[in-house]
């Protein structure tokens, strides 16, 4: 055995199998004692990270999911005030049109500059497709976005908003282990579900308005966990002109500030798809038109084909909304149709009117 | 704790914890301390960071529990929770490779005096080096002296490459260590 072979000996078997050559050989001597200090060192480490009191990690872990926020307010019943409290706020004054002021969040109760970080990188999220990222990317904006939860605080539309959005990102990141999946027992028997969509669909069951501030594709999902908690037939989503209206009923009652500029683009891309629904109701395409020119404003996105340049009063040339523009032309052969929208929304239809006529 | 609680089987304790029994969430996290340090070490290697994969596993089984399905087996829930959290932990802090790097321990220090601190910081960062694989044939070979053939069963893999994993881990371990000491280096032909 030579020095070499011993040495790679005592890296692979330890000092007990080269003790003959190590007799005479006082280099091999100094390696052998080397490995045997660190041996002892890496065993020394890994006893000290073992005994670790399990009691301090405990009282750390409890403070941490302390219910002091939403939980709470569950808890103790204080739900109802808060809810009555963003009821009263959502409803002192009607929805306000561009130019889109700062928002002032209609539910007061998460307020400070966590929650709003936390509602950036919602909107930040709901503008991301699917297929922008990898799954390992969404798993990595699915670890991001958990980390956020401590900072939500007592917002329940937010908390709502949050275990929705979370939801999507975890389906799309492929991954159905838990935290993010889990084995629950519903009405129909056991059941792999979503555990963020399920727990919003739980808030969901307390305040059932909540649901109607999601784009419709992730709202459709965080629906039908609510239907799994319940064990309600799936709903049966009408078709044609009759998926416009429903549609139509939903957006014309969420407020502006209801959503981020991100949730709106969402929202403008999903009404904008049922165009071809619409078929040949005059007075449909026309709600349709105005509610979809109402959706793109609150974007804050003047792009085409959404908005275009046209030439306006003076002979200036004006951006104007494509939706509304089309919606006047309808309201200039039937000027009743301007009736039937609400007064504000009738203000800026009308304004797209003025413009057309010749 | 109670007797009652100590004897009960962990679906049970968990069943129990799930319903808000606070006795039962503290004996079924003590009874599963020492596996979500051990899986944590496993999984993220440089205990510092382990630390906060095991504090976050703790907040995260709190939360959880009364979601597990008390029909279903527990240990495997809870590993696969813990190996999640370990994943996230990670990702915040980059990739494991960087975190570990031997840039963290600063340069090689030759003085065999050197404070204990320090020596701990590099025997983490060799912990680091090895793949989770390494380190769990590690740890259950080596530090807790389960036989290779047990081990084998345990991680449904062949003996043979037990004894292949272990081989690798006890190598880069030591070389860590060692070639730390340039002399050490130099004897074992390393740069």
């Amino acid at each position: 055995m030579n020095c070499q072979e011993v040495r790679r000996h005592l890296l692979e078997e330890g000092p007990a199998a080269v003790e003959a050559h190590l007799a005479g050989c006082a280099d091999c001597r100094r390696v052998a004692l080397a490995v045997a200090e660190a041996d002892d060192a890496v065993h020394r480490v890994v006893e000290q990270w073992e005994q670790q009191p399990f009691q301090a990690a405990l009282q750390r872990a409890r403070a941490a999911v302390r219910p002091t926020g939403w939980r709470m307010f569950v808890q103790t019943g204080l739900l109802g005030l808060v809810a009555a409290a963003a009821l009263v706020v959502a409803t002192a004054g009607p929805p306000r049109l561009a130019p889109k002021p700062e928002p002032t969040e209609p539910t007061a109760a998460a307020s400070g500059a966590e929650a709003e970080h936390v509602r950036q990188e919602l909107a930040r999220l709901a503008n991301i497709p699917l297929n922008a990222f990898s799954d390992s990317d969404w798993a990595a904006a699915r670890a991001e976005l958990v980390a956020l939860e401590p900072a939500i605080g007592d917002d329940v539309a937010l908390r709502f908003g949050f275990c929705a959005r979370l939801g999507q990102v975890a389906e799309n990141a492929n991954d159905p282990s838990p935290p993010f999946y889990l084995e629950v027992t519903t009405p129909g028997g056991p059941a792999l579900v979503n555990a963020y969509w399920w727990e919003a669909a739980g808030l969901a069951l307390e305040r059932p308005e909540l649901l109607s501030q999601l784009p419709t594709a992730l709202r459709e999902r965080v629906q039908a966990s609510v239907d799994q908690r319940t064990g309600s037939p799936k709903a049966v989503v009408p078709a044609g002109p009759d998926r416009v209206r429903l549609e139509l009923e939903r957006v014309e009652t969420i407020p502006w500030n209801a959503f981020s500029d991100g949730d709106w683009r969402v929202a403008r891309t999903e009404l904008a798809a049922l165009e071809p629904a619409i078929g040949d109701d005059m007075a449909l395409r026309f709600r349709f038109y105005a509610q979809l020119g109402r959706v793109a404003e609150f974007t804050n996105d003047p792009s085409p084909p959404f908005y275009r340049q046209t030439p306006g009063l003076g002979g200036k040339v004006t951006y104007v909304n494509v939706y509304w523009w089309e919606a006047a032309g309808l309201a200039l052969q039937r000027p009743e149709l301007l009736e039937s929208l609400p007064p504000e929304l009738r203000e800026r239809v009308q304004a797209s009117v003025e413009l057309r006529r010749p | 704790m109670t007797i009652a609680l100590v004897e009960d089987d962990d679906e049970t304790l968990a069943q129990r914890a799930a319903t808000g029994e606070s006795s039962a969430v503290d004996a079924l996290l003590a009874r599963v301390w020492p596996e979500v340090r051990r899986v944590a070490l496993v999984e993220v290697g440089d205990p510092v960071l382990a630390e906060d994969a095991v504090q976050e596993a703790l907040v995260r089984l709190l939360r959880f529990t009364s979601r597990f399905d008390p029909t279903r087996a527990f240990r495997p829930w809870l590993r696969t929770l813990v190996r999640n959290t370990c994943v996230d932990v990670l990702r915040r802090q980059g990739r494991p490779g960087e975190a570990l790097s031997e840039a963290s321990t600063g340069a090689p220090h030759p003085d065999r005096g050197i404070d204990l601190r320090r020596a701990a910081r590099r025997v983490e960062v060799a912990l680091g080096a090895l793949t989770p694989r390494q380190r769990d044939v590690w740890l259950r070979c080596e530090h807790d002296g389960t036989s290779v053939a047990e081990v084998a069963e345990a991680l449904h893999i062949a003996p043979a490459t037990v004894r292949v994993l272990l081989h690798q881990a006890r190598r880069t371990l030591r070389l860590r260590l060692l070639t730390d000491d340039p002399d050490l280096a130099h004897l074992l032909g390393e740069p």
